[in-house]
C-alpha cells in the first residue's frame, strides 16, 4: 500500500520517520536496485563493446547476479512480512546500505578502481542516510564510506588485489593522485553528509513548532466551539420557554380571549419559533468539525480493527443464526484515524445490521479501496428502510415505524453519531435500502497520500 | 380519578406552561425541579406518567433518571416521555458497558412541545 501518514512524532529523534515511511523506503530501495543493477549491466555492455574497456565483465556480472539474488531476498522480505517493528525495520534499513556498499565497493574495484569515477555512486547512499537517520548515525555511514573507498585503494596499492586498469595509466600507485582523489572523496562526504543532516535538522525543527503550532490552534477552536455551544443553550433556553408559555396560553385560554390579542400571541409565538431556527442553525454550524484539524490520528491496522469489531459483533450474530461474513480487500493498510472514531463507525452499522435482520439472514461485511477512497460496505438482509424515512435516518432521535416494531429500545442516536464521525473525517455515508428486502450502508473515507 | 402526570424539568416557566396545557385538558400535573426530587417524588406519588427533561444540571441526568426509574419495582412500568432541546448536543459517550444505546423510554419528543401535540401523545401513551 502506498498510502503515507505521519504519527505525530514519537519523540523528536525520528519526526522526520514512521514506519510507513521506512517500509516505503524499503520498498523504493528494493525498486532502485532493479534499475541500479540493470543500468549497471547496460554500462558494461557499452564499456565492453563501445569503449572495448579491458576489465573483468565476467566478475562484475557475477557480482551484479549476486546484488540481484539478495534484492530478491529484500523484496520477499518486504512481501511475507509486511508488519515489522520499527527499530527492525531500522536495521534492515541499515544492512540494506550496508550490504550495498560493499557491493559497490566490488563493483568499483572490478571496474578500474581509482581511474573510474563510479565511486561518486557511494554520494547517493550517503545523501540517503543522512535523511533518514536519527542523531549522528549518518556520519557512521559516511565514515564507512571513507573507510572502504581507502581500503580498495590501499589494497590496490599494495597488490593485495589485482588492478584492473581502464587507461593504462597506473593512477592506483600514483601516491599524489591516491591521495587527491581521497581527500577530495573524503571531504565530498562529509560536507554532503552535514549538509543534509544541518537541512534535516531545520526541517525536523519547523515540523515541531508547526505542529506545536497546530496543536494550540486546535485548543482555541475547541475553546470557541465550547463557548458557542454554551452560548447557544444559554439563548435557547429562554426561548423555549416563552414560546412554551404563548402556544399554551393560547391552547388553554384562546377561546375566551379578545381576537385581537390572540392574533398578537400567535404572532409572538411565530418569531420565538424564527428566533429557535437560528439558533438551531448556529449549534448546526458549532458541531461541525469538518475544520478542525485531527489530532489524536495514528496509523490504525484497518483490518485488525474490522475483524475485531465483526468478532465481537458475531456473537449476537450467532444467537439470531445469521451468517455473518467479512470481505477485506486489501492487506497491510494502515490509516490514520481515531481508534475510537473509527470503531463506533463499524460497530453501529454492523450492530444495527444485525438488530435489524430477522433470523437465519445474512450480513456482509465488505472493505477495499477504491482510488484514494477507504470503502467499507455493511450489506443485510433485513426490514430495510421505506423510502420516505431514508432522508431522515441520519437525524437525531429519529426512528423508523418498522425499526421501531423490530427492536423496542433504542434512541435513534446512533446513525447520527456515524454520520458525524464520518463527517468529521471528510467522509460520506450512504444508505441504499427496500422495505423487507435489506440495507447497505456505504461508508468512504478519503485516504491522504502525500 | 384524574391521571396524574409528574413533569421533571429544571425550567420552572417550561413546567408552568405544560401545567397550563395538561390541566386544561383534565390531568392531575405534579413537578419537580431535579432528578433527585423527581425520584423522590415519583416514588411516593406513583404518577401515571412521568414527562422527563434530558438535560438538566448535566447533559444526561434525564438519561440516568430514566434509568433509575426503569429499575424500580413500583415504576417500572410507568409510560416516559423524554423532552429534548433543539438542535441538541448530545453529550454521549457511547460506551458500550453502558449500554446507552438502548433507552427505556416510550417517546422523544422535542422542546418547544406544540400544546395539543403535546395532550396528544400523552394520552396516546396512557392508552387513552
Amino acid at each position: 500500500m502506498d498510502f503515507k501518514f505521519r504519527i505525530p512524532s514519537p519523540g523528536e529523534l525520528f519526526p522526520f520517520l514512521d514506519t510507513s515511511i521506512l517500509q516505503d523506503r524499503l520498498g523504493w530501495s528494493v525498486k532502485l536496485r532493479w534499475m541500479a543493477i540493470i543500468g549497471y549491466f547496460l554500462a558494461t555492455m557499452g564499456a565492453k563493446y563501445l569503449l572495448e574497456f579491458n576489465i573483468p565483465y565476467h566478475y562484475i556480472w557475477l557480482t551484479l547476479f549476486t546484488l540481484l539474488l539478495i534484492n530478491c531476498v529484500y523484496y520477499l522480505i518486504q512481501k511475507l512480512i509486511p508488519d515489522i517493528s520499527f527499530f527492525a525495520e531500522l536495521v534492515l534499513l541499515s544492512i540494506h546500505i550496508i550490504i550495498d556498499l560493499i557491493f559497490l565497493s566490488l563493483l568499483i574495484h572490478f571496474s578500474g578502481g581509482i581511474e573510474n569515477p563510479v565511486y561518486l555512486f557511494y554520494l547517493f547512499h550517503v545523501v540517503l542516510s543522512s535523511i533518514v537517520f536519527p542523531r549522528r548515525l549518518p556520519y557512521l555511514f559516511s565514515t564507512l564510506v571513507v573507510v572502504l573507498f581507502s581500503l580498495l585503494i590501499y589494497v590496490e596499492y599494495m597488490g593485495i588485489l589485482p588492478h584492473y586498469t581502464i587507461y593504462q595509466s597506473d593512477l592506483h600507485i600514483n601516491k599524489a593522485a591516491i591521495g587527491l582523489i581521497i581527500t577530495v572523496f573524503a571531504i565530498t562526504v562529509y560536507v554532503t553528509t552535514h549538509i543534509c543532516m544541518t537541512f534535516m535538522k531545520i526541517y525536523r525543527h519547523s515540523k515541531q513548532v508547526i505542529d506545536h503550532q497546530n496543536q494550540q490552534l486546535i485548543e482555541a477552536s475547541k475553546q470557541k466551539m465550547r463557548f458557542f455551544r454554551y452560548a447557544s443553550h444559554e439563548l435557547k433556553s429562554p426561548i423555549v420557554a416563552i414560546k412554551s408559555t404563548i402556544d399554551s396560553v393560547l391552547a388553554s385560554f384562546g377561546h375566551e380571549m379578545d381576537p385581537t390579542a390572540v392574533n398578537l400571541l400567535r404572532r409572538s409565538s411565530t418569531r420565538a419559533e424564527q428566533m429557535l431556527e437560528i439558533i438551531k442553525d448556529l449549534l448546526e454550524l458549532s458541531r461541525s468539525r469538518t475544520l478542525i484539524v485531527r489530532a489524536k490520528d495514528e496509523a490504525i491496522n484497518i483490518r485488525e480493527l474490522l475483524e475485531e469489531v465483526v468478532a465481537q459483533e458475531s456473537v449476537l450474530a450467532r444467537e439470531k443464526q445469521i451468517e455473518l461474513k467479512l470481505d477485506i480487500r486489501f492487506n497491510k493498510l494502515k490509516a490514520p484515524f481515531n481508534k475510537g472514531d473509527l470503531e463506533k463507525v463499524l460497530r453501529n452499522l454492523i450492530n444495527n445490521a444485525i438488530r435489524y435482520t430477522p433470523e437465519k439472514g445474512q450480513i456482509e461485511v465488505k472493505a477495499y479501496l477504491k482510488k484514494n477512497l477507504l470503502v467499507f460496505k455493511i450489506k443485510d438482509t433485513g426490514i430495510g428502510i421505506a423510502e420516505k424515512d431514508l432522508q431522515k435516518i441520519f437525524s437525531e432521535f429519529y426512528r423508523s415505524e418498522n425499526a421501531k416494531k423490530m427492536v423496542n429500545f433504542g434512541t435513534g442516536l446512533g446513525l447520527s453519531l456515524v454520520k458525524q464521525l464520518v463527517e468529521s473525517y471528510g467522509g460520506t455515508v450512504s444508505v441504499y435500502s427496500k422495505i423487507n428486502k435489506g440495507s447497505t450502508f456505504v461508508v468512504r473515507f478519503p485516504l491522504r497520500s502525500e | 380519578m384524574p391521571k396524574k402526570i409528574l413533569i421533571i424539568d429544571d425550567d420552572i416557566d417550561l413546567v408552568e406552561a405544560m401545567r397550563l396545557t395538561l390541566e386544561s385538558a383534565g390531568f392531575e400535573v405534579i413537578d419537580a425541579q431535579d432528578g433527585l426530587k423527581g425520584l423522590e417524588k415519583a416514588k411516593a406519588e406513583s404518577p401515571d406518567l412521568i414527562i422527563l427533561d434530558v438535560m438538566m444540571g448535566t447533559q444526561d441526568e434525564g438519561f440516568h433518571v430514566a434509568y433509575q426509574i426503569r429499575q424500580d419495582d413500583q415504576l417500572k412500568d410507568t409510560p416516559i416521555i423524554m423532552l429534548t432541546a433543539v438542535g441538541q448536543e448530545t453529550g454521549f459517550s457511547f460506551d458500550k458497558d453502558k449500554d446507552e444505546d438502548f433507552l427505556p423510554v416510550e417517546e422523544f419528543i422535542e422542546k418547544p412541545v406544540d400544546p395539543h401535540k403535546l395532550i396528544e401523545i400523552v394520552k396516546v401513551n396512557l392508552g387513552m
